[in-house]
């Protein structure tokens, strides 16, 4: 069983203009201890699939319309208020974007800290400042004792988002959500937050649900990628397979420009011609048949479903490059 | 020789079409335009309907209102007819609140302006006074004002406009940092306009609509001030004001409490339909500055 | 450990710098006072000595001297401004005490019914902004606009009025005005009680207005808090939703309050001299009060000139306030 299995999940919001599907039946699964990455252009849902997770997207005016995400055997979306509770942050945690506005600024580290702990664990005020500590070892902010008087605003990025981590690591989670944790880096602590993400991940033996535009990124942490494409997983599978024979036109667009290996951190997705579809009025076939340039009559008249392309390969397209990969023969 | 061609013309919001369609759509505007009708209509119609001088006893002491329909709405403690009295109160109340709104917003405008435009020294001394008429309990200064001065309309209305004019100060000024770099402002100085006649003809105007807006605000809160003055007993001893009713009727509160309540009942519906046309306005005048 | 330190030590460099900030403004307020006495008619003494012949010509011709009528403006200016420095803010013949130590008299009172007021205004308003946010919409949201429209246009005065109508005269639950109960010689807890009754109806008379703004002010910077994303983090972290409306959200609402007080301490006072003297409460306002009532303007200009410092106080409290509860004030740094 996976540690993490989302089947069909829809999260719309309801807005003046109508009804936005932002994420409209995205099915995908985190074996423990694994990384699998979610790509996708702004505004492909990734955002939005991780928040449905922890169920933070209904405070965000959102509503989750449908599907399952099944935690270790339990369906997220149908534990009471409580029991929801007692997994966000403790199960499973999340870090954020932007450190310094996802940290309360009135409140110390160290506060913050103890917080995330004593929610989930019985543990005094003195002991928890002490695992505080030892926490932020573990992400090395440097002078970790002196670090929990402080506050957000005299931190540097890259130690404000150590900090974030050190939050989200206070219970153990079985399972970090990682939105976008470099993007409001520079470059330099780019690199050391995804090596620290990466290396606590295996010390740990967390699983952590990556969600990034940043294909390098991928290529460098991710075990598995996702990728998403109108609020729908288009194709998934290893990293190394996908990246080196994408079998849907959307992930082969976004990998021509570039070649992987040459990929740098900080890589932005390369353009693909046409817009994605209003999220409003998603077309009846394929959402990406407007742009593909091996769309066919068929793609217009039903959304393709998720096949198997082999060696772990799912892919939801009627016209996938399967015959350009060597040696691989159409499912 | 208004005809200076301008290449960026000045945008005039007043004169922006639908202003009058955009206040009657607006809940607050509305209901304020209402109440306010209700109020003139009792200050212009009231005098032909209870003629006479509020000040003379004409009835028995504390008739309640309805007791006696000669009197519609009771004496007070003296046998004055209430209703003549509170139509005078009104028509004092609309004139103290105009005009000295009026001086407090000329008094800011021109603070405002001056500081905004030439900034520098001119503006740092400028926002020092205004700072100061700030820090001052406002009240407590117009009471002084009235009291040395010797209480009547003229210096209730001059104390009240000198203590309210530093809100108006700071929207103009603010109003004016920002016109000052506009291109009509530039292009106007760049032909060699006057200083005064750039001020006046192509800043002022687009700087006034939210001036109107806070004018409005003004106003209710000058007539809450002249009612307190009164109330302390620094009315115009020959005017009959809301508050001097309220003052006067403090002595037989329990035994009359409508002889207080009922002015009260006035200046609050007054107040209010300032408030919230004030309000209307702010939204249709000012739709970028909206309260900072 | 470290950073508390040198926020400490800010801290003090802060308040040096603010107090050197306030002798400009104190200035100004003198030179104000000044003024009015120049404008005014009659002389500078005719005012000072409470006019209508409260005074003893002696003491007429004394203060003519001591101000030195006879000399140029600027001098008699000086004299002023020593006066004030010195503290002597000159003596009431109708009173027949000296101005400043009237005013000192009086202004515990006129503290205590602010501080009463403010207690209120805060704690309900707060109550009110928090439930009226986690409701935005609903009949608690509505009633409040409607009551913050209201008190925006009641006068206070009016409102003490109608309190003592209802809650005294008509239900007699309260004491109607003054401090105390005059001649029950109560002592302890009884004459803490006694004047606990009598303040509460001029405190809340005092406190609606702010209670309102408050309230207006929380619920709008709650809504806005509520968006924060740190607020999503604290919901990611598990924290339950009274625990991220108050830790979180109301923590962070308190900043705007605590602004909001500054601008408006002038404001109270202001109103403490109308509700004082509708309540016959024995403070500033109601000395006040009894000053234009005996044309005592020497001690209204004492008066004026004395609330303006309270302000000035009131003001540098809260900017210390504001410091403490905001980490990210740099109290070394120079404001703008």
């Amino acid at each position: 069983m996976p540690l993490l299995e989302i089947r069909g999940l829809q999260t719309w919001f309801e807005t003046r203009a109508g009804t936005v599907k932002a994420v409209n039946g995205v099915d995908l699964s985190i074996e423990r201890g694994e990384t699998v990455a979610l790509v996708g252009e702004s505004g492909s849902g990734k955002s939005v699939t991780a928040y449905s997770v922890l169920r933070l997207i209904e405070a965000a005016g959102g509503r989750i319309a449908g599907g399952e995400v099944l935690f270790d055997g339990t369906d997220m979306l149908r534990l009471d208020l409580a029991s929801l509770r007692a997994v966000r942050g403790n199960r499973i945690a999340m870090i954020f974007q932007e450190p310094l506005s996802a940290l309360n600024p009135v409140q110390s580290i160290g506060t913050q800290i103890v917080e995330a702990l004593r929610l989930h664990r019985d543990i005094g005020l003195r002991a928890a400042r002490e695992r505080a500590v030892e926490l932020l070892e573990l992400v090395r902010m440097p002078s970790p004792r002196e670090r929990l008087e402080e506050y957000p605003h005299r931190l540097s990025g890259g130690m404000r988002q150590r900090a974030m981590i050190a939050i989200a690591l206070a219970c153990e989670p079985d399972l970090l959500i990682a939105d976008e944790p470099t993007t409001a880096l520079d470059v330099t602590t780019q690199a050391q937050i995804l090596d620290l993400l990466r290396e606590l991940q295996g010390r740990l033996g967390m699983a952590m649900l990556l969600i990034t535009h940043d294909l390098g990124v991928v290529a460098e942490t991710a075990d598995r990628v996702a990728v998403l494409y109108a609020g729908r997983v288009v194709e998934q599978g290893p990293v190394e397979t996908l990246f080196d024979a994408p079998a849907h036109p959307y992930t082969r667009g976004l990998l021509d420009a570039v070649r992987i290996e040459e990929l740098p951190p900080g890589s932005r997705l390369p353009e693909i011609p046409g817009m994605v579809p209003s999220l409003l009025a998603l077309p009846p076939g394929c959402a990406f048949a407007p742009r593909c340039p091996r769309a066919t009559p068929a793609c217009d008249a039903g959304p393709p479903a998720m096949r198997a392309g082999g060696e772990g390969r799912l892919h939801a397209c009627f016209n996938p490059w399967l015959s350009t990969v060597e040696g691989r023969v159409p499912a | 020789m208004s005809g200076i061609a301008l290449t960026a013309a000045p945008p005039a919001a007043s004169d922006s079409p639908g202003l009058l369609r955009r206040l009657a759509g607006n809940r607050s505007a509305a209901l304020g335009g209402v109440l306010l009708a209700l109020v003139l209509g009792f200050a212009v119609v009231g005098p032909l309907l209870w003629p006479g001088d509020p000040w003379e006893m004409v009835a028995a002491p504390m008739l309640w209102p309805g007791e006696d329909m000669a009197n519609p709405l009771g004496t007070d403690v003296m046998g004055r007819d209430l209703a003549t009295g509170l139509v005078s109160g009104a028509r004092v109340s609309l004139l103290i609140g105009l005009v000295a709104t009026l001086i407090a917003a000329t008094i800011g405008t021109l603070f405002g302006a001056l500081g905004g435009f030439y900034g520098g020294r001119t503006d740092a001394v400028l926002m020092r006074v205004t700072e100061l008429f700030q820090t001052v309990p406002t009240f407590v200064l117009a009471v002084v004002l009235v009291a040395v001065f010797r209480p009547s309309v003229t210096t209730a209305v001059l104390a009240i406009g000198i203590v309210s004019w530093p809100a108006t100060a700071r929207l103009v000024r603010a109003q004016f940092l920002v016109l000052r770099d506009r291109e009509f402002v530039l292009a106007a100085e760049t032909l060699g306009m006057s200083t005064p006649r750039l001020i006046l003809t192509q800043i002022l105007p687009n700087a006034l609509p939210p001036v109107i807006a806070m004018s409005t605000l003004t106003i209710a809160h000058a007539i809450q001030t002249e009612a307190a003055l009164s109330f302390l007993g620094l009315g115009d001893p020959n005017v009959m004001s809301w508050g001097t009713i309220i003052g006067g009727g403090r002595e037989q509160l329990t035994e009359a409490w409508y002889v207080c309540g009922l002015p009260g009942i006035a200046i609050i519906v007054t107040v209010l339909a300032f408030n919230l046309l004030g309000e209307g306005l702010n939204d249709a005048l000012n739709p970028h500055l909206q309260r900072r | 450990m470290a950073g508390a330190a040198v926020k400490r030590r800010g801290l003090r460099s802060f308040l040096l710098r603010r107090l050197w900030q306030v002798v400009p403004v104190l200035f100004g307020i003198a030179a104000l006072n000044f003024l009015i006495l120049q404008v005014a008619p009659g002389d500078v003494v005719d005012v000072l000595a409470g006019e209508a012949g409260a005074a003893t010509p002696e003491y007429m011709a004394q203060l003519r001297a001591a101000f030195g009528l006879d000399q140029p403006v600027p001098v008699q200016f000086a004299h002023y401004i020593w006066n004030l420095v010195t503290l002597d803010l000159g003596f009431s013949f109708r009173q027949n005490m000296p101005v400043l130590e009237l005013i000192m008299s009086r202004l515990p009172a006129t503290l205590l019914l602010m501080l009463a007021a403010l207690a209120i205004a805060v704690t309900l308003g707060s109550l009110i902004g928090v439930v009226a946010a986690t409701r935005v919409r609903s009949w608690v949201d509505t009633l409040l606009s409607g009551f913050v429209l209201l008190t925006y246009a009641v006068p206070t005065f009016w409102l003490g009025l109608m309190a003592i109508v209802l809650f005294s005269a008509v239900l007699g639950w309260l004491p109607s005005g003054g401090m105390y109960t005059v001649g029950a010689g109560l002592t302890g807890f009884a004459l803490v009680g006694d004047v606990l009754a009598h303040l509460l109806l001029p405190a809340l008379t005092l406190s609606t207005f702010y209670l309102a703004v408050y309230a207006r002010l929380v619920r709008s910077s709650m809504l806005e808090l509520y968006g924060a994303d740190f607020i999503r983090t604290a919901r990611a972290k598990g924290a339950g939703e009274w625990r991220i409306t108050l830790v979180h959200a109301f923590r962070n609402a308190l900043l705007p309050m605590v602004t909001m007080l500054a601008y408006q301490s002038a404001s109270m006072l202001s109103g403490a001299v109308l509700v004082e003297t509708v309540f016959s409460w024995p403070g500033l306002g109601r000395l006040a009060f009894e000053a234009i009532r005996t044309r005592d303007l020497n001690l209204l200009l004492g008066i004026l000139f004395f609330s303006s410092v309270v302000v000035v106080l009131v003001n540098l409290l809260v900017d210390l306030v504001y410091v403490l509860i905001d980490p990210r004030v740099d109290p070394t740094a120079r404001r703008a």
